[in-house]
């Protein structure tokens, strides 16, 4: 299907990423079809993005108009088959392959073999969730970053058997929701996650090495070197066991290559609980204010 | 103000020259491969001719301080030259050697098993003494901090000194262990290495792959950008030391770095790396 033809996109998962990615469609100006496995989560969710919608229109950004309409275009469902009435497909349900391999069966059967199937992975191989399919071309891989209303970057993701054109319209679908894309292979990390990991990885090295305190560290990739974080207060932020997971699985994905070799440091960190922000400590300490 | 001597082979020898410059030290240096951006007092990269020109510079140095990131071969034998000219130093001359691909401890050792040789007829006694460690990335920031490591035999006096010569550059000094790569040099080589493996093993385009980083991390530059910035020759330099030192496959450069290298690609510098430029 080409782009011009797109007006419906559907929506699987309506976790934030799941909703973050219906409330930009809805404000695009695409109709959006929001599915998830019970009308109590659905209700949730609905009640979040029209929230955000709502604020966006308090703060000027955009017109009541627009955030009024923009909510209207929004309808979820929990009955899969409904989503054979769309034109687009974006899937983002919870990172586990066998729930994902058996909603593609699913959604094969249902939708035209034309549209797209994107999915939202961010750990998991393109190319093997598209193998289950029939018509595997369709299937590619569409990477959002949290949060998604305010992260710019789209990972367009094809897999060894996507087709060219649904890459293509990928693209171009994600421009239109105001994204800049970029083309990576179905490779583990794709670009981020992936040319990302020495950020961490070296740091925490060298903290091992006793090259400097993780302070100092910080201090000196901040003003050393112009980044907004240090790669410690970076950890705190998303969390030692959400980074040392992403760590282990590049690192398991590209058979032990040593460039991505995590830390035995950040294991023993996350074993003390210590994760971060979200428990008031990490690297450093956070008063309750600062969680 | 003081007299100083800056010597190297890429971006960051001349970005320190122009800094100290602009700073009123004064400043005579032998900056090599910059191509045609020396718009100091000493344009000349031929060190030969550099080396006569030194010969009758007046004022005594208080410090030389040298940028050399690409082989480290050609930075023990330009102090191998260098020591045999006769030229004026202060009685308490340091040195400034970068630690991006050699450690002060080594330098130090090579240096002085290197004076105790062959340069018996000049008083460097306690040369070994004034010798402290520096770091920095291009482009050097307005402000900022600047790593210091001293090496075994280092005195207190001379880190003082070394010190008080970069706070007067605008910069706030921090010390830390001596080590290959130091802190920021290390992670951002890393990197970029790691970039250049996405984009050898055809991942994404240079584009791509720097707009994701840029877009998906808040990085100030991208990998591959900052990489032609740096100058990839230098960055080649770090990599390779840090392989050497750490006897390690996690450092191993991409081979599309070392085929850029070698062509000549090094960056903005030489209009090519891994973009090309007007």
């Amino acid at each position: 299907m080409t782009i011009e033809r797109i007006k419906k996109i559907g929506v699987l998962g309506s976790g934030t990423m799941g909703g973050g990615i219906a409330q930009i469609a809805a404000q695009s100006g695409y109709d959006v079809l929001l599915y998830d496995i019970n009308t109590e989560i659905l209700q949730k969710a609905f009640g979040k993005i029209s929230g955000f919608i709502n604020r966006a229109a308090e703060k000027g950004k955009i017109t009541r108009e627009e955030a009024d309409s923009a909510i209207e275009r929004i309808i979820t469902t929990t009955h899969l088959p409904n989503m054979a009435g769309c034109d687009f497909i974006i899937e983002a349900v919870p990172e586990k392959l066998d729930l994902k391999q058996s909603l593609y069966q699913e959604l094969d059967t249902i939708t035209p073999p034309e549209i797209i199937l994107a999915t939202n992975t961010s750990t998991l191989s393109v190319t093997q969730i598209a193998s289950v399919t029939k018509h595997p071309g369709r299937v590619v891989g569409m990477h959002f970053f949290n949060p998604v209303p305010l992260m710019k970057l789209v990972e367009v993701i094809g897999g060894a058997i996507s087709d060219e054109k649904a890459i293509q319209t990928t693209v171009e679908m994600a421009k239109r929701l105001g994204k800049t894309p970029v083309v990576t292979k179905d490779v583990p990390g794709f670009i981020v996650n992936r040319v990302a990991r020495p950020f961490y990885l070296e740091a925490l090295r060298l903290l091992e090495e006793g090259v400097a305190d993780h302070a100092t560290i910080d201090r000196l990739i901040r003003e050393g070197g112009g980044f907004n974080m240090g790669p410690f207060e970076l950890m705190d932020l998303i969390g030692l066991d959400v980074n040392f997971a992403a760590s282990v699985s590049v690192y398991e994905a590209y058979f032990h290559e040593p460039r991505y070799r995590p830390s035995l440091l950040q294991q023993r960190m996350v074993e003390s609980g210590r994760l971060g922000r979200k428990t008031g400590q990490g690297w450093y300490e956070y008063g309750e204010g600062e969680k | 103000m003081s007299n100083v001597l800056i010597i190297g082979d890429g971006p960051l020898a001349y970005e320190i020259a122009e800094l100290a410059s602009q700073k009123g030290h004064r400043v005579i240096s032998n900056l090599m491969f910059t191509h045609g951006k020396v718009p100091l007092d000493n344009p000349s990269w031929d060190f030969t001719l550099f080396f006569e020109e030194l010969k009758t510079y007046s004022e005594p140095i208080d410090f030389i301080i040298e940028a050399f990131i690409g082989p480290v071969m050609l930075k023990n034998a330009y102090f191998m030259d260098l020591f045999k000219q006769d030229f004026r130093l202060s009685p308490d001359f340091i040195i400034l050697t970068t630690f991006l691909n050699q450690t002060v401890a080594e330098f130090d050792g090579w240096l002085s098993d290197y004076f105790a040789k062959f340069a018996r007829d000049r008083s460097y006694a306690n040369a070994e003494r004034n010798r402290i460690g520096w770091a920095a990335l291009p482009p050097i920031r307005e402000g900022g901090v600047i790593e210091l490591t001293t090496g075994i035999h280092s005195n207190s006096g001379a880190l003082e000194a070394a010190e008080q010569f970069f706070t007067s550059l605008g910069k706030e000094p921090v010390v830390i262990k001596d080590c290959v790569g130091g802190v920021l040099p290390r992670v951002v080589a890393s990197l970029i290495n790691n970039a250049a493996y996405a984009l050898m093993e055809g991942v994404a385009s240079a584009a791509d792959i720097d707009a994701a980083m840029k877009l998906g991390t808040n990085y100030p530059f991208g990998p591959l950008e900052w990489a032609d910035k740096i100058g990839l020759d230098q960055v080649l330099g770090i990599l390779e030391a840090l392989c050497e030192t750490h006897g390690e496959d996690r450092y191993r450069p991409a081979p599309i770095l070392r085929q850029l290298v070698f062509a000549g690609h090094w960056g903005e510098r030489t209009g090519r790396g891994f973009y090309e430029y007007a």
